[in-house]
């Protein structure tokens, strides 16, 4: 069976105005583009935030959900503006959960079915063995920092204390580690 | 519908800098933005989540030797992290062993470390008979302590062996042994 082929749009502002001037349930082309497009952003401002994978990844929903039902009721003025009108829907819904909103329950219990057909985005893992042999080959001091600085995504400052060192040194080993590190992990996990 | 391309692109540092919460709040609330408009800046982000994500899987595994610090562990333990830790006094020895419990195998090995700058680290197991050297590792002189987590996949492969640790520091490339510790490990099972 061949797959019927998606609608593609040329600009985000047909993007945009299809999805304005659709029913509810009849642009899924379109919202399927929107949120191949704007999820994962939407997903990555949530975790630096949230520092919480599930809690971004509601968050995400929220502000899809949010967008669709917003352009529907025509509050994107200028539809060559839809990036920022996400990013302010973003800065909305953080603050709104940030306050405990009581609006969210509402908006995801209406929505959620509808959007529930689209890909969920969920971001590839690395491969942990190879990452590990990277890991184990860069110098001791880069791998300490590296380690205790992702652990719990510590800023260079708290690292710094930790390791009796000053934040602009761990800044350095931090960067030097983080391209052997890359390097090495495009280079199918042996260190140049 | 094709990404433009980008015109100011964000370098990887101030993304690395960004995620970690080092920057400014104007420079961090310019980059939110930035984030949600530009799909290739998007995705360099999203390498560094999944990095950050990645050494903390290797660590939490246990899956890695490092040296860590008094302080970083006894976060870990407070944490709730289950860790099996010998504690070695200078020129000391320690029997020890890894069940499959352990999240993490740390040797503690007393050491004064006042006046050292650089420090290095001699390992040879009995197993094998090679020594291996770690260079300049990273210590805090107050602590007069080295932590050392080791790798526990490797651990529980290994056969009961001797480990031997030395310290040397370095001084004008010339070592000075400062301690040297022996771990009897017995394999566990």
């Amino acid at each position: 069976m061949v797959a019927p082929l998606m609608t593609t749009f040329a600009t985000e502002a047909e993007l945009a105005r299809c999805i304005a001037q659709s029913a509810p349930g009849c642009a899924t082309d379109a919202e399927t583009t929107l949120y191949r497009r704007y999820a994962p952003r939407a997903r990555l401002f949530g975790l630096r935030h949230l520092r919480d994978a599930q809690a971004a990844a509601d968050f995400m929903q929220q502000v899809m959900l949010m967008t669709i039902e917003q352009l529907r009721c025509g509050k994107l003025k200028d539809p060559d503006k839809l990036g920022s009108f996400i990013f302010g829907l973003c800065r909305m819904v953080m603050l709104e959960l940030r306050r405990g909103g009581a609006r969210r329950k509402g908006i995801l219990e209406r929505y959620q079915s509808h959007l529930a057909t689209v890909d969920p985005v969920e971001p590839v893992a690395l491969d942990g063995d190879r990452v590990a042999r990277c890991l184990e080959g860069l110098p001791e001091r880069e791998r300490a920092v590296l380690i205790m600085t992702f652990y719990e995504e510590r800023p260079a400052q708290d690292v710094a204390a930790i390791l009796g060192l000053t934040p602009g040194n761990v800044r350095v080993i931090r960067h030097r580690g983080l391209i052997r590190l890359r390097q090495c992990m495009a280079g199918g996990g042996s260190l140049p | 519908m094709k990404e433009s391309l980008c015109s100011a692109p964000v370098g990887f540092d101030a993304l690395i800098e960004y995620w970690l919460g080092e920057l400014p709040k104007p420079e961090t609330e310019r980059i939110d933005e930035h984030i949600i408009l530009c799909g290739q800046c998007a995705a360099k982000l999203g390498e560094i989540v999944l990095l950050s994500q990645a050494i903390r899987d290797v660590f939490r595994k246990g899956n890695i030797h490092v040296i860590l610090t008094p302080n970083f562990l006894d976060h870990l333990i407070k944490q709730g992290i289950r860790v099996r830790q010998y504690r070695c006094s200078l020129n000391g020895s320690v029997a020890c062993t890894v069940t499959t419990e352990d999240e993490l195998l740390v040797g503690r090995l007393a050491v004064p470390l006042a006046g050292v700058t650089r420090l290095d680290a001699l390992s040879r197991r009995s197993c094998d008979d090679v020594e291996h050297r770690f260079s300049d590792i990273p210590f805090d002189a107050g602590a007069n302590e080295i932590v050392v987590a080791t790798n526990l996949t490797r651990m529980r492969r290994l056969p009961s062996h001797q480990h031997i640790v030395r310290l040397v520091a370095v001084e004008k490339e010339t070592d000075r042994l400062i301690g040297q510790y022996t771990f009897n490990h017995t394999a566990h099972g």
